[in-house]
């Protein structure tokens, strides 16, 4: 008995010691790993218990985030058809009537040697007629005609670096001074008009990217404020029994989270929908043109890209939220 | 040890809850908190749950100087002290289980040592065969052994309580005083603020005074009228003989509940 009181009493004493959670760093590590796994699975489950509101919200925050993915889509397939038109700007040197074959072909060769011309093919009158007579339509009024009303035709391809304005008009007018050469044109304006249009869309997406992003977190910066003033009790308890702010921060920062992430897969779902309903018009569309234009999606990076940063800013969105309405909520 | 340095408290209203409050509570002491309502009790406790701040004086926790407590400390003081509000504090949205567990939950133990260490506390206020119901469906005395099952399932080495048998009957009064009894014969610091002389009367315990806001009395209290100062923890010895004996029992219970937890 004495003995059992002894150690009673040690016991009694040690109390303070055993009240002490467990404070190894692994042990901690662990309990702070299992908090996370259990509060992200309950901030889901949250999110389930009021269907209405979260597919609401998720609603808003997945158009959000589809209208600027779409046009940075849009503008890339845009700079995609430009890109490929860079690859062929030519400029086209139509002769005088009574050069010969054999002269343009000879002035074609000379050319070529020319600095910031890629390549030349001299297309005789009677290939340039051959070629009409295919096109639909000009059959009729090609073999009405008493003679071939065609000049022989030189085109130049211009190798990409003489791209900028100066230095394709200079070669312009060094051919245009040629006397075998009747008319010289460069169809530079209407690729420099396509890339101010692209230039301008790329700012314009820029713009409501970052319109849009801010948007994304005021929604969920509003919809946690919310959910923090309905558990406004709940924080309060907690932080009375020894509850960090960072404890009671994080169910929040998790909610944004989900509502960030999913409202980005939906989005990605939408523009995925979205490219399949266009390229079946686009396709009629390739075929009467007769050229393959195929629209491009995002792709793998892009698409995770797009899914992290709608989860990013979510998580923005709650952690603005929750550390300006957290902290003021003290226990009074 | 929960001590007050000249402690005065003086809210923005300009209404003074505290004056030159001096006191000092040893380690595994048991006191009482007693005055008329708006007499100061509330406001002392408040300062040393870190609820409100001293316009004036030192109050020391812990060996902890509170204002000179760094913030993020805060939390970690707070698990030190388990505290039985008058209001309960529960939160109905869930089971009184997942109430006790809370403190431990925030405190980050093991999901195997919460289920244990909740179950032991629920038992000591003989509220176990309700752990899976809502708060909300018990009576106000068993709401408020909710409370102190949640103040002590950490163990922590302070108990305060506010007003804890302000709407409770007698016998229950009793019964829930008899249990902060037996946390003190652990060696918890426990101070009750209370207003419920009888109860202070049969006790035998330190009686701290409030009038408004200023300590009029501080000391041993056994008639329940004569107050002396200078006396503080003068009946420690006593406390101390017959703590082994009842802590004897108090833990024998507890490991039973261990093991069958752990079953």
């Amino acid at each position: 008995m004495a003995k059992s009181n002894q150690k009673n009493g040690t016991r009694t004493r040690s109390r303070p010691g055993a009240s002490s959670p467990p404070n190894t760093l692994s042990s901690r590590l662990r309990a702070w790993r299992d908090n996370h796994s259990l509060v992200a699975g309950q901030s889901i489950q949250r999110l389930l218990s009021t269907p209405l509101s979260s597919a609401m919200t998720i609603l808003v925050l997945s158009i959000a985030i589809t209208l600027p993915a779409a046009l940075n889509i849009a503008i890339t397939n845009i700079a995609e058809l430009t890109g490929q038109a860079n690859d062929s700007v030519q400029m086209s040197l139509y002769l005088q009537k009574q050069v010969s074959d054999s002269k343009g072909q000879a002035l074609a060769t000379d050319i070529r040697s020319w600095e910031g011309v890629a390549s030349t093919d001299y297309i005789s009158p009677a290939t340039a007629r051959k070629s009409f007579e295919t096109m639909a339509g000009f059959e009729e009024i090609i073999a009405s005609l008493p003679e071939n009303p065609l000049p022989g035709v030189i085109s130049v391809t211009l190798s990409e670096h003489l791209l900028t304005t100066n230095s394709a008009e200079e070669l312009r007018e060094r051919a245009v001074k040629l006397e075998q050469v009747d008319i010289a044109k460069i169809d530079l304006a209407w690729l420099q008009k396509v890339r101010a249009i692209v230039d301008f869309g790329e700012q314009l997406a820029a713009g409501l990217t970052l319109l849009l992003s801010i948007g994304v977190v005021l929604v969920v910066g509003n919809t946690i404020k919310l959910s923090i003033d309905n558990r406004r009790e709940e924080i309060i308890v907690t932080k009375l029994v020894g509850a960090t702010n960072a404890f009671v921060r994080r169910p929040f920062l998790y909610m944004g989270l989900w509502f960030g992430l999913i409202g980005a897969i939906i989005a990605l779902v939408l523009l995925t929908l979205a490219k399949f309903a266009l390229t079946n018009s686009l396709d009629a569309l390739s075929e009467l043109y007769g050229s393959a234009i195929s629209l491009k999606g995002l792709g793998l990076l892009n698409s995770l890209t797009l899914v992290l940063s709608g989860a990013m800013l979510g998580w923005l969105g709650a952690w603005l939220a929750s550390s300006q309405h957290i902290r003021a909520l003290e226990p009074r | 040890m929960i001590r007050f340095e000249n402690v005065s408290k003086r809210y923005d209203s300009g209404q003074d809850a505290l004056a030159d409050v001096s006191f000092s509570l040893n380690a595994g002491e048991m006191a009482f908190l007693t005055g008329h309502s708006g007499a100061g009790k509330s406001t002392l406790l408040r300062l040393i749950m870190l609820m409100e701040h001293p316009s004036k004086g030192e109050v020391w926790v812990d060996n902890q100087h509170l204002a000179k407590l760094p913030k993020r400390h805060i939390p970690l003081l707070r698990r030190k002290m388990g505290v039985v509000y008058q209001n309960h504090q529960l939160l109905f949205d869930r089971s009184v289980y997942d109430n006790v567990a809370l403190p431990l939950i925030v405190a980050g133990f093991h999901p195997r040592d919460i289920g244990r260490r909740v179950r032991a506390a629920l038992d000591k206020v003989n509220l176990l065969h309700k752990e899976r119901q809502n708060p909300q469906t018990l009576s106000g005395g068993e709401q408020q052994r909710v409370g102190i099952a949640r103040a002590v399932v950490n163990k922590p080495p302070f108990l305060l309580a506010d007003e804890p048998t302000g709407n409770l009957d007698p016998t229950l009064s009793a019964e829930i005083m008899q249990l902060f009894k037996e946390f003190n014969q652990v060696g918890v610091t426990v101070l009750v603020a209370t207003h419920d002389l009888a109860l202070i009367a049969r006790m035998h315990h330190r009686s701290l005074i409030l009038r408004d806001g200023s300590l009029v009395g501080n000391g041993s209290n056994t008639s329940g009228s004569s107050f002396s100062s200078g006396e503080d923890g003068l009946d420690l010895s006593d406390s101390d003989k017959d703590k082994v004996d009842d802590d004897e029992n108090h833990q024998s219970s507890s490991n039973n509940i261990n093991s069958e937890a752990a079953n």
